[in-house]
């Protein structure tokens, strides 16, 4: 029974060396040492002023838990959490690396990482597949190959950051492939303009890690209406998206926005037979990790009940990251009015994930 | 019109010469009303949109790109019976009055009638 869950945990093998052996031996010197302008491992560098990685150095936390005794003993249990979905916290960010072939061959090395050292180890762990978008064929074969062998794989993680929105029927194989397997796409904050992504903002590249977080709420809205008006709902009625560390309290004036522009203009997408805050409500949901704290936190709450969004809420944590939210210390959780909770500590999670089983 | 029926209160909305596709708004009082001809028959909108109160009759009168199942499938239909708001573009069915994205909203639609060469709005 979970009554509990953390649906972002993050995982990491102790060293590059752990996972090496799991590529061809022909990618493991690209993977170790990085080759000519490329980096090593999973590591990209942003073509902006990006200081996360030097603020980090003096910050607690590490980017993903190494032990699984050790996430129970540290994480869970000291908080009542019952169960997690762990993903590798940067492996999305090979879907906006420049090669081709590598990132394809990084995304099996790390699933089977994850199948095989993590899933086994706890049946309250559930796990996430990691894919290269750059080639949408492959991507789905490796969602497919992955998912018929671990029941506990109950999504596929993407980047927030990509080089065009995810509406885009270049992604649909990726879809189909997610849908057969009864998987939801989990969108994660943080790749939004490294390597071959876009800038984190249509304007152009931001001057400080300040302008670069507060801006990332826009990129997943323009993958949300991309979703939404490309009819990918309409296409993949099954499809679900979660939205990680990407914000949330913005949903409401957006939605009165998208709303008011879709009445003038639906002729344009004559596949959309509600309006687009009813699709929004029905197909994605959103991590309460970097939720908007509004004073006072009623505010919140006025805005989330505006569009009935409570039950879009599902916990999160970002554990271990230096940004992590205990459940003490959330936002979400610590001012949710009482009839919301079970929902936002698991219920709305379990109506969401098809594999996510008691 | 027989002696029995109930008296109703018309409008004289003018010859009846509209050529096909045509329109004429006509004054009534403190509002006015958009008479279309349209298929060889007449229709008559309020001259307001619901949204902001534009003059909905002066709007192109068009057909749209109908609802269809499949994304990416584009299926005119309604030629001449979709009137677009000239503010926002708000698109109305001409029979029904009923905005095309969303139905709780519409516009007032009223009857027309050809009588003796002239055209008379039911209010």
């Amino acid at each position: 029974m979970i009554n509990f869950l953390d649906t972002d945990v993050h995982v990491r093998w102790p060293s590059n060396e752990t996972l090496m052996p799991r590529l061809p031996r022909s990618w493991q010197d690209r993977f170790l040492n990085g080759s000519g302008h490329t980096q090593s491992g999973l590591k990209l560098n942003a073509k902006h002023y990006h200081p996360q990685e030097f603020a980090q150095t003096d910050r607690v936390g590490s980017p993903g838990a190494q032990d699984p005794a050790k996430l129970r003993d540290d994480w869970m249990r000291p908080h009542g959490i019952d169960a997690a979905i762990l993903s590798v916290y940067d492996a999305c960010t090979i879907s906006t690396f420049g090669d081709v072939d590598y990132p394809i061959e990084l995304a099996r090395a790390v699933n089977d990482w994850m199948a095989e050292e993590w899933l086994p180890a706890d049946e309250r762990f559930f796990g996430t597949i990691v894919v290269a978008t750059q080639n949408p064929t492959a991507a789905a074969e490796e969602i497919r190959r992955v998912a018929a062998k671990n029941p506990r794989m109950v999504q596929v993680m993407l980047p927030n950051g990509t080089r065009q929105p995810y509406g885009h029927s270049f992604y649909h194989p990726i879809y189909q492939a997610v849908v057969e397997c009864g998987l939801v796409i989990a969108v994660h904050g943080g790749t939004e303009g490294l390597g071959t992504s876009c800038p984190p903002s249509p304007n152009g590249n931001p001057g400080t890690w300040l302008e670069w977080k507060a801006a990332a709420s826009t990129v997943f809205l323009a993958h949300l209406t991309s979703l939404v008006t490309e009819g990918v709902f309409t296409r993949f009625p099954e499809l679900r998206v979660v939205a990680l560390e990407t914000g949330v309290a913005f949903l409401a004036p957006y939605l009165w926005r998208f709303d008011k522009n879709y009445k003038g203009l639906r002729s344009e997408c004559p596949w959309l037979k509600e309006l687009p805050s009813e699709y929004v409500r029905r197909y994605f949901r959103f991590g309460t990790q970097g939720a908007e704290p509004a004073d006072p936190p009623s505010e919140f709450w006025r805005l989330m009940h505006s569009i009935e969004a409570e039950d879009l809420l599902l916990y999160s944590s970002n554990y271990p990251r230096w940004d992590a939210e205990t459940p003490d210390s959330s936002f979400v959780l610590k001012n949710c009015p009482p009839e919301f909770l079970d929902g936002i500590r698991a219920g709305n999670a379990l109506r969401t994930y098809p594999r996510l089983k008691d | 019109m027989s002696a029995s029926a109930p008296v109703k209160k018309t409008l004289d909305a003018g010859l009846a010469d509209l050529p096909e596709g045509g329109r004429r708004i006509v004054d009534a009082g403190t509002t006015s009303i958009g008479v279309f001809h349209v298929g060889g028959s007449y229709y008559a909108l309020k001259n307001s949109c619901p949204h902001e109160l534009a003059e909905l009759c002066r709007g192109k009168l068009t057909g749209t790109t109908l609802p269809v199942d499949k994304p990416g499938q584009y299926e005119w239909g309604r030629e001449g019976h979709v009137l677009r708001c000239p503010w926002h573009g708000w698109e109305f069915d001409l029979d029904t009055g009923r905005h095309l994205a969303n139905a709780s909203c519409r516009v007032k639609t009223y009857r027309v009638e050809e009588r003796d060469g002239r055209l008379y709005v039911e209010l």
